[in-house]
C-alpha cells in the first residue's frame, strides 16, 4: 500500500531536477524507471502516482529511449527546455562515464584470460535475461493466435532474412495496427 | 588526413544509424539491436558478435540506464567522440519529442491511437527483440556456453523477483573459473 502524501506544490528548481535524475543514474541498476518512479512520486513528491503513470504511458508511446523521455519529459514539464537539459544530464552524465571506464578497464585486463572469460560468462547470462524479457513481453499473446504469429514472423524476417528494422515496422506494423484498430489483437 | 577522414565518415554514419534507430524506438532499444548487429559485425565488422554481446552485458552490469550499451559501440569504434556520437545521436530526436509531448500531454493522452498503435505493434517490438537475442547468441562457440544460456534462461524465468544483476554477476564468475 502506497501513502498519498500530500504532493508538492512548489516546482522543483533547476539544481534538484539535476540531482534527482543524477540520483536515479547512479542507483539504477538493470533498469531505470522503478528508480525514476522512487525518486519523483516517493522520495521528492513532484509527481503522484497516478500523474506519473500517465507520463509513462505517453512517453512509452513516443519514439526514443523510455527512460530519457520520461526525464526530459518531467524536466520539461517544471521548467521548460532548460529544465529538460538538466534533467537529461542528470541522468546520463555519470553513467555515461563509468559505463566508459568500465570499458577502458576490461580493455585494459582483457590478456588475461580469466577476465576475458568472464566477460563471456555476463554477456551469455546478460543475452539468456533478454530472451527472458522478450518471453515475458510475449505472454500476453498467449490467447491471440495472430499476435504469435506477427510475433514469429517479425522475428524470422529480423535474424534469417536481415530485414531492415525500417521495413519490418512499416510492414508488419502496419498489418498489426490495422488489426488492432478492428479489435482483433 | 586520409584517416581524419575516414574517422569523420565513422561518425557521420554512426550518427546517420542512430538518428533513423531513435525515431523507430519504440518498446524500448533492444528491438533496435538487430540493426546494430547489422551495422557494427556484419556490413563493418567493426566488432564480433561477442563483444558487441558484451557490450551489452557490460551496460546491464553497469548503473544507469541500459541503453548506455550504445555509447560502448561508439566509444569501440571512435573513442570518446565515438561515444558522444551514437549516444547523441539517439537521444536528439527524442530529446525534441518528449519536450513537444510535454506540451501536448492533454491531447496524447486523450487521443485513442495511442492505445490502438501500441497494443498493434507489441507483436512487432517482441519478435524484434527475439531476432536480436537471437544474432547475440551467435557468439555462442560451444555446448558450455550453450549450457549456461539454458541454465541462466530457466533461473531467469523461475526466479523472476530475483535482481538480474545477481545472475548477470555469477555469469561472470562462472565464465572466469571454466575459461570459457
Amino acid at each position: 500500500m502506497r501513502h498519498h502524501s500530500p504532493i508538492n506544490s512548489r516546482a522543483p528548481t533547476h539544481r534538484e531536477l539535476f540531482v534527482a535524475f543524477f540520483t536515479v543514474g547512479i542507483s539504477a541498476f538493470g533498469g531505470a524507471l522503478p528508480w525514476a518512479r522512487r525518486v519523483v512520486v516517493d522520495d521528492r513528491k513532484w509527481l503522484d502516482d497516478k500523474a506519473f503513470t500517465e507520463i509513462l504511458t505517453v512517453c512509452q508511446a513516443i519514439p526514443g529511449p523510455n527512460v530519457i523521455n520520461t526525464a526530459v519529459f518531467i524536466g520539461a514539464k517544471f521548467r521548460g527546455i532548460s529544465g529538460a537539459v538538466v534533467s537529461f544530464l542528470g541522468l546520463l552524465g555519470a553513467p555515461f562515464a563509468i559505463v566508459l571506464i568500465l570499458s577502458q578497464l576490461y580493455h585494459a585486463f582483457s590478456d588475461i584470460a580469466a577476465v576475458r572469460s568472464g566477460m563471456k560468462g555476463m554477456s551469455i547470462v546478460a543475452t539468456a535475461y533478454l530472451f527472458a524479457m522478450s518471453l515475458k513481453l510475449a505472454k500476453p499473446f498467449q490467447r491471440k493466435p495472430i499476435a504469435v504469429v506477427l510475433c514469429i514472423a517479425a522475428a524470422i524476417a529480423s535474424a534469417y532474412f536481415h530485414v531492415h528494422m525500417g521495413y519490418v515496422l512499416l510492414a508488419g506494423g502496419s498489418v498489426a495496427v490495422a488489426l488492432s484498430k478492428w479489435g482483433k489483437l | 588526413m586520409g584517416q581524419a577522414l575516414k574517422d569523420s565518415s565513422i561518425l557521420i554514419d554512426m550518427a546517420m544509424l542512430y538518428a533513423t534507430l531513435s525515431l523507430l524506438c519504440i518498446g524500448g532499444t533492444i528491438p533496435l539491436v538487430p540493426d546494430m548487429h547489422r551495422f557494427f559485425v556484419d556490413s563493418r565488422g567493426l566488432m564480433t558478435t561477442s563483444e558487441f554481446a558484451g557490450y551489452i552485458a557490460l551496460a546491464q552490469a553497469a548503473p544507469g540506464p541500459n541503453i548506455l550499451y550504445v555509447a560502448l559501440f561508439g566509444y569501440h569504434v571512435a573513442g570518446i567522440a565515438g561515444a558522444f556520437t551514437t549516444l547523441g545521436a539517439i537521444s536528439a530526436g527524442p530529446f525534441v519529442f518528449a519536450i513537444l509531448a510535454s506540451k501536448f500531454f492533454a491531447r496524447l493522452q486523450d487521443n485513442p491511437w495511442r492505445e490502438i498503435v501500441l497494443r498493434g505493434l507489441a507483436p512487432i517490438t517482441v519478435g524484434l527483440m527475439l531476432a536480436g537475442c537471437t544474432l547475440l547468441t551467435g557468439g555462442f562457440h560451444d555446448a558450455l556456453a550453450w549450457s549456461i544460456a539454458a541454465i541462466a534462461l530457466a533461473s531467469f524465468m523461475a526466479l523472476p523477483k530475483l535482481h538480474p544483476l545477481w545472475l548477470i554477476g555469477a555469469g561472470a564468475v562462472v565464465g572466469a573459473l571454466l575459461s570459457l
